[in-house]
């Protein structure tokens, strides 16, 4: 029996998977955005970040919002230096690079799993208990995840438009050798970049960690929908990312209540096969791609 | 004589060092003459499982189980086939749950290693990637995996040791029929997988016999962490029970944590696979109440011997499935002393014929002609468990 | 006033060696044109100068300063600026965000002004600053790369290719432009296809064959030269 409650409910399911998505491939099209490199490690950075929330808030007593700031500071940094040591030696070289990432993503996965073993962990959630109505449950650590969201998507906006961070990041996204004929440290930036979306994806896994399960397998998933949700919105497009994961989310939240687990990854596919068919390069893709 | 003095004259050094390994040999054979009523053999027996990835916890369970019988054997003296003494020496390779790398493991197990027993796989994939190998060279298979097609008549040396939800199924719904009287409706939620489908497959008749309306059956993709939204779709259809299935610890945590966080008031279920420790850590307070199929009890003295003796061992926490490849493992080589032989087809009509087999936790049988067409399923005994204030409690102990 | 000395520059793209030992050298206040068909290496030698390039082996000097092995950072601290081939604005931000960035290592003070003199002196950008770069017209990008140069306040002022692509009045608004450029002391190196316009315009000029200097001598010396005058003047 589908209800307006059941409707409501498959709407705030929808803008919560959603907020997760937009999340997870945020930081994924900003690296592709700046140094065109598909970052195959991206879930694992993700993984990471949700692994040292767990760590600060389980053996050092931290509380949960300092663990997640302090756990976006040093996977940003460590992303930094990844870019510094991984990438920028092959510059230029996509193809190497790609392999670089995919090679990273299986390094990493196989130490945290040695490191952390295989097993479930759980981190316990900031907020407990469920805003209920007549209408709909909304669990107040999801609702926390679709604030957070926005807050996130908020900095990030004044960073890119009003920062001279944010203006040299947006000048060598579109041409980094013009970029660089003004003066701008490219080099640096490449490594701003990629920190900062390692950051984000570290931030996406210690908001999300806590309402799902935590191992050390859990970027597989995260990558596969952050791919989708870029590709679907535009490689590089940040705007795209928002609009591509909440229309993942919304959509696979519909069909699943509608019609089962299954048949919603279908139709999942079957819409991104449609939006790709009418818009090749994603939504909101730039002219030149 | 003089060209013999000559001769040793021109070989001079090489001549001594020969002399020196002529004598070498005499002495090193000489222990041999003593033996010759006893040889010392190693009897490889082979392994497959996943060892790495996503099911490593039941791979690693499953080896523990067979390593440490072979501990035990080993031991106690090794087995005696006629003046040979035996050591067992296990092989182990990783299939990382997959078929190709599981066909690969066998084909060198057989070829190479020259194994006639293998233990494992671990999951139905790897189990029918390796079945014309070990069909075709006569290799006695004692395995784990949930398919149905995994037994049948013309796979006369394929043996299953783990029990499946067709074996475990029906006397466990019983039970918790009769516990929830007020209970009449259940929804199945389960992974999109062949694992997945088998398992339902056999809760489903058990559930109608005993009264209760199976009113959902909602299937998932492996790798799914939100499911929300499928939940939201089986609670619209307000069942009294919900089963878990042959989901994986980790999700069914997640499942239940969820449901409960959407305002899910009935019962949790789990038929299929073991491991609730990592659910119960998971879902936290949301498990309370979950009926589950345990494959030991954990209190139980000998069984807490063993399970501490593993996690010594290996550092990480027994899982369930173990306890099958220890005990069967056992039952194999008791079988080998018994029947005096070490040869796949004397091994295998002593398993058929095998009346029963006193293990570590009560009596064991072969079974299954009626499910399979041939009695290659061994029996267990096993416990429906229930979660009380986060705490596992044997309820019942169910034997064959 | 800073003088710009190169001296048997070689620079190669891993195996081609663009540059064989390239020498020439622009005095303050001049404008020097090299001029060359397709490939001669003529870009090649202004990006090496603006640090873009490593050098293989020679000296780039400026006043008492060595450019050669400097990042284009430090090149453009130094005081030299850069219009590249085929303009490369950032086409997704405005005039006015394009031309701030030519300030990109100034203070926020000096790039103001800086922008106001760079408005008096194209007001076609001043009616379209909020306009988004990749919509304007072939002239109107040309000036704001021009432009965008111009805001880190350079004494020394590369051009590349500035008439390619554009109509004659726009390329004669452009030559008014570098003139203007020379009277406030800044000089300029062009680098041009079209060899009789810049010959027209230069104190010094240099004719480039496959990566070394052919010819030297004044814009008026090298519109006289028959060679030249065959070669690259139609003639």
């Amino acid at each position: 029996m589908i209800t307006t409650s059941t409707i409501a409910q498959i709407l705030v399911n929808g803008l919560t998977s959603g907020a997760f998505y937009v999340l997870m491939a945020l930081g994924f099209t900003l690296i592709f955005g700046i140094l065109r490199l598909v970052n195959f490690a991206h879930g694992e950075f993700y993984m990471l970040g949700a692994f040292v929330v767990y760590h600060l808030t389980t053996q050092l007593g931290l509380d949960y919002f300092s663990a997640v700031a302090l756990s976006a500071l040093v996977i940003g940094l460590a992303g930094m230096m990844v870019e510094k040591t991984v990438f920028a030696p092959l510059r230029g070289r996509e193809l190497s690079m790609l392999m670089s990432a995919l090679g990273l993503q299986i390094a990493i996965q196989g130490v945290m799993a040695v490191v952390e073993g295989v097993d479930g962990f759980s981190i316990p959630s900031p907020v407990s208990g469920v805003y209920r109505s007549s209408w709909l449950a909304f669990p107040y650590e999801r609702l926390l995840v679709v604030g957070l969201t926005i807050v996130v998507l908020a900095g990030f906006y004044l960073l890119i438009k009003h920062s001279t961070l944010g203006k040299s990041l947006r000048a060598v996204a579109q041409d980094g050798e013009a970029a660089l004929m003004q003066g701008i440290p490219v080099n640096r930036v490449y490594a701003i970049a990629f920190g900062l979306g390692a950051a984000l994806a570290a931030i996406a896994g210690g908001l999300i960690a806590p309402i799902f399960s935590l191992h050390v397998y859990m970027g597989q998933a995260a990558l596969l929908k952050a791919f989708i949700v870029v590709i679907l919105g535009g490689l590089g497009s940040i705007p795209g990312a928002v609009v591509g994961g909440l229309l993942l989310g919304v959509a696979e939240s519909a069909f699943a209540t509608l019609f089962g687990g299954l048949t919603a990854e279908m139709l999942g596919f079957l819409l991104i096969m449609g939006v790709l068919l009418w818009k090749p390069t994603g939504i909101l893709a730039r002219a030149d791609g | 004589m003089s060209c013999l003095g000559g001769l040793r004259a021109k070989l001079g050094s090489a001549w001594k060092a020969g002399v020196a390994l002529a004598a070498l040999v005499v002495v090193a054979g000489a222990p041999n003459a003593t033996y010759a009523q006893g040889k010392k053999a190693e009897l490889k027996v082979g392994f497959i499982a996943a060892l790495s990835g996503p099911g490593m916890s039941w791979g690693m369970g499953m080896l523990g189980g067979l390593e440490l019988a072979a501990e035990d054997v080993n031991k106690a003296g090794g087995v005696v086939v006629g003046d040979t003494t035996y050591t067992i020496k296990v092989i182990a390779y990783d299939d990382k749950y997959a078929g190709p790398p599981a066909a690969q493991a066998a084909q060198r197990l057989v070829s190479q290693d020259e194994v006639k027993v293998i233990f494992g796989p671990l999951g139905s994939v790897s189990m029918l990637a390796i079945a014309d190998t070990t069909e075709s060279n006569k290799v006695l298979v004692l395995s784990n995996s949930y398919t149905m097609k995994a037994l049948s008549k013309d796979k006369p040396y394929t043996f299953r040791l783990t029990p499946t939800t067709a074996e475990n199924s029906d006397p466990m719904v019983a039970f918790i029929a009769k516990d929830l009287p007020d209970a009449k409706t259940v929804a199945i939620i389960s992974p999109n997988d062949e694992s997945g489908k088998e398992v339902q497959s056999h809760s489903e008749p058990a559930y109608q016999k005993y009264g209760l309306k199976v009113i959902s059956k909602e299937f998932y993709e492996r790798g799914t962490q939100d499911f929300v939204p499928v939940l939201t779709r089986i609670m619209a259809q307000n069942p009294a029970i919900l089963d878990l299935d042959g989901s994986t610890p980790v999700d069914s945590g997640v499942i239940m944590k969820q449901a409960r966080q959407i305002g899910f008031k009935g019962k949790f279920v789990k038929v299929g696979g073991p491991g609730v420790a990592d659910s119960i850590k998971i879902a936290g307070p949301a498990a309370e109440d979950l009926y589950y199929y345990s494959p030991w009890n954990p209190e139980e003295p000998k069984t807490k011997a063993l399970t501490d003796r593993f996690e010594a061992k290996y550092k990480i926490p027994m899982n369930g499935l173990g306890i099958f490849f220890y005990e069967g493992a056992h039952m194999l080589f008791a079988t080998m002393k018994q029947t005096k032989s070490v040869d796949t087809d004397v091994l295998r009509k002593a398993l058929e014929s095998q009346k029963e087999y006193m293990g570590l936790q009560g009596r064991y049988v072969w079974g299954g002609a009626k499910a399979y067409g041939i009695n290659h399923q061994w029996i267990a005994p096993f416990f429906v468990g229930q979660v009380r204030k986060g705490a596992e409690v044997m309820r019942t102990k169910i034997e064959p | 006033m800073s003088r710009l000395e190169v001296r048997d520059l070689h620079v190669a793209y891993g195996k081609v060696r663009a540059l064989r030992g390239v020498s020439m050298s622009v005095d303050p206040r001049h404008i020097v044109s090299i001029v060359g068909a397709n490939g001669a290496g003529k870009s090649t030698l202004l990006k090496s100068i603006m640090g873009l390039l490593p050098v293989g082996a020679g000296e780039i000097r400026f006043g008492d300063l060595r450019l050669d092995g400097a990042s284009a950072p430090d090149v453009i601290r130094a005081g030299v600026a850069i219009s590249p081939e085929g303009r490369r604005l950032f086409p997704d931000m405005d005039v006015e965000e394009n031309l701030a960035l030519g300030a990109y290592q100034r203070s926020r003070g000096e790039a103001a002004r800086t922008l106001e003199s760079v408005y008096e002196w194209f007001p076609v950008l001043a009616e379209r600053r909020r306009q988004r770069a990749g919509s304007l017209s072939g002239g109107q990008q040309q000036m704001v790369a021009i432009g965008r140069a111009l805001m880190s306040s350079p004494k020394l002022l590369l051009l590349d290719e500035p008439s390619l692509g554009l109509s004659p009045l726009i390329v004669r608004d452009i030559v008014r432009i570098i003139r203007r450029i020379q009277e406030k002391g800044i000089s300029v190196v062009l680098v041009e296809q079209n060899a009789r316009l810049a010959l027209r315009m230069s104190d010094r000029a240099y004719v480039m064959q496959t990566g070394v200097i052919t010819m030297s001598g004044t814009g008026a010396e090298l519109l006289d030269d028959v060679e030249v005058q065959r070669a690259y003047l139609g003639a």
